[in-house]
């Protein structure tokens, strides 16, 4: 057999370049400034890449067509969003306002429960439930002053430089990735472009059809909200669209903030009644979610075992928080991906 | 005498070379494959596809390898062999031109019916499948005047292995 003349070379080539793209990735993804925007800016291009390719099919060029799809945004945001961030800032205003008085209610709540079970069971007397929610509460209370204005500083520079990356992987991100697969020697090229697109490809539906998906289910939930009269609808609703992107358990989660605020809500003269309405909207809007919503459009793309899939999000979650649980089931397709690939 | 410009965006946003955009755009023009494309669908293709230098003896691909696309030749010369109980047969040899490959282009699992090796240093330009796809999805009109071309090679080539096959075979 004849020897095989550079592969030595080649792997040495391709080494270099896995290298160079994990120094890259590592400075986007390991400074806070950058990781955060520029995930949301990859998410937000999946996102909008179905449009640009709809603009594109009627014979628009690709520019035009990036261009005209932000002129709308921007129009819409200034028009609804101006409305949707009023409503939201007047929540969050009284929601701020009345944070305390909750915290109160349920800490009295606690205390009397506490000294009814202390009185019947002394054997408990030595622990103080009440005591560290009250810490509890104030540490976060102290949390928030401290770390507000450093947030909302984060906020708006999202707002700023999110669109911006966003147009650039828009517009660039194929010309980049030409560049690169260019660089890859011949004998691999084939192999890696093909493994590269099935993970970009498979990545891709995944996160448009989660972010669909917690689109869907946050407007379900306000409108439910809204429409039996809970407080704080849009606020809630968000919430709940935002933790349906975490599989199994984030529906739970999402619904926590609701119920508490329909338990302990002092404007309202029937906690009971609110708790079970707010409980079907929540319930409604999950039935709908895995009767329709996830078997549509999410099912068919995740193929993993479900414990693999928590192991992913939990990870996920612990380095990137919301957005790391968000990209962590495609990384966790796309190694397995790779390793298909190797085995095949 | 062309001034040297060290300022770095004059690099980003210099124009390709005129000579290679051209040679790119005259290969494709001339393919069977994209003839009936119009000026602005082939500047659109050639952004799509890949360029690939390959030494002398630098296989393209190997026999059954698994494979995602079609190379068109456009420089040098490219033999395609296969492997058969009495040994390798030489089946052809491609220039300037000529494209091979393209059944990866259309099967599911393609796996490669011959190998392919360079004569010489030859210039590639390879065109894939996730590409042939992206383009199906956004440019529908330019998908279908390439899928035609191809569904009319395809149909020559099959007419002609027919005509090859003795009768009572």
């Amino acid at each position: 057999m004849a020897p095989d003349r550079g592969l030595r070379g080649d792997l040495l080539k391709l080494a270099g370049l896995g290298a160079l793209l994990a120094s890259v990735c590592a400075v986007f993804f390991l400074s806070p400034v950058l990781s955060g925007p520029f995930l949301l800016s990859l998410v937000a291009s999946l996102m909008l890449s179905p449009l640009v390719a709809a603009l594109e099919r009627r014979g628009y060029s690709r520019g035009t067509a990036i261009a005209a799809i932000f002129a709308a945004i921007a129009a819409i945001s200034a028009l609804l969003g101006l409305w949707a961030v009023q409503s939201i800032a007047t929540e969050w205003d009284g929601f701020r306002e009345n944070a305390p008085i909750y915290f109160h209610v349920v800490l009295n709540k606690l205390t009397a429960l506490e000294e009814q079970w202390k009185a019947r069971y002394p054997f408990l007397e030595s622990i103080r439930i009440s005591d560290s929610v009250l810490s509890w509460g104030q540490q976060t209370g102290r949390w928030f002053l401290a770390h507000g204005p450093g947030i909302m500083g984060q906020v708006l520079t999202c707002l700023l430089v999110v669109p911006l990356f966003t147009f650039a992987i828009l517009r660039d991100g194929r010309a980049v990735r030409k560049k690169i697969y260019e660089m890859i020697p011949n004998r691999f090229f084939e192999s890696t472009f093909m493994i590269t697109w099935r993970i970009i490809s498979s990545a891709g539906d995944y996160i448009q059809a989660k972010a669909f998906e917690a689109l869907l289910v946050g407007a379900l939930t306000a409108l439910g909200l809204m429409l039996v009269g809970a407080p704080y609808a849009l606020i809630l609703g968000i919430i709940a669209g935002v933790t349906n992107i975490v599989p199994y358990v984030g529906p739970v989660i999402g619904a926590v903030p609701a119920l508490l605020v329909a338990a302990f809500d002092p404007a309202q003269l029937s906690h009971a009644e609110l708790l079970w309405k707010v409980g079907l909207v929540f319930l409604v809007a999950n039935v709908i979610d895995m009767a329709i919503i996830f078997p549509l459009v999410v099912a068919k793309l995740v193929d993993l075992h479900p414990v693999l899939l928590i192991i992913a999000v939990m990870l996920g979650q612990e380095y990137y928080g919301l957005i790391g649980m968000l990209i962590s089931i495609p990384v966790a397709t796309g190694l397995k991906i790779v390793i298909q690939e190797l085995r095949a | 005498m062309e001034t040297g410009s060290y300022f770095v965006w004059a690099d980003l946003f210099r124009r390709q070379k005129r000579g290679k955009g051209d040679s790119l755009l005259e290969v494709l023009r001339e393919n069977v494959l994209f003839r009936t494309l119009s000026e602005p669908e082939l500047r659109y293709l050639s952004t799509m596809v890949y360029h690939r230098v390959y030494e002398k003896d630098e296989p393209v691909f190997h026999q059954n390898e698994r494979g995602f696309g079609l190379y068109v030749i456009e420089q040098g010369s490219v033999a395609i062999r296969t492997a058969t109980s009495r040994g390798e047969v030489l089946v052809t040899t491609l220039s300037r031109g000529s494209f091979f490959g393209e059944l990866a282009l259309l099967e599911p699992d393609n796996i490669r019916s011959a190998s392919a090796l360079p004569l010489e240093r030859s210039v590639l330009i390879g065109f894939f499948k996730p590409d042939l796809m992206e383009l199906i999805e956004r440019k529908p009109g330019m998908g279908v005047k390439i899928l035609l071309q191809l569904s009319m090679v395809l149909g020559k080539r099959l007419l002609e292995t027919t005509e090859r096959i003795p009768d009572g075979a």
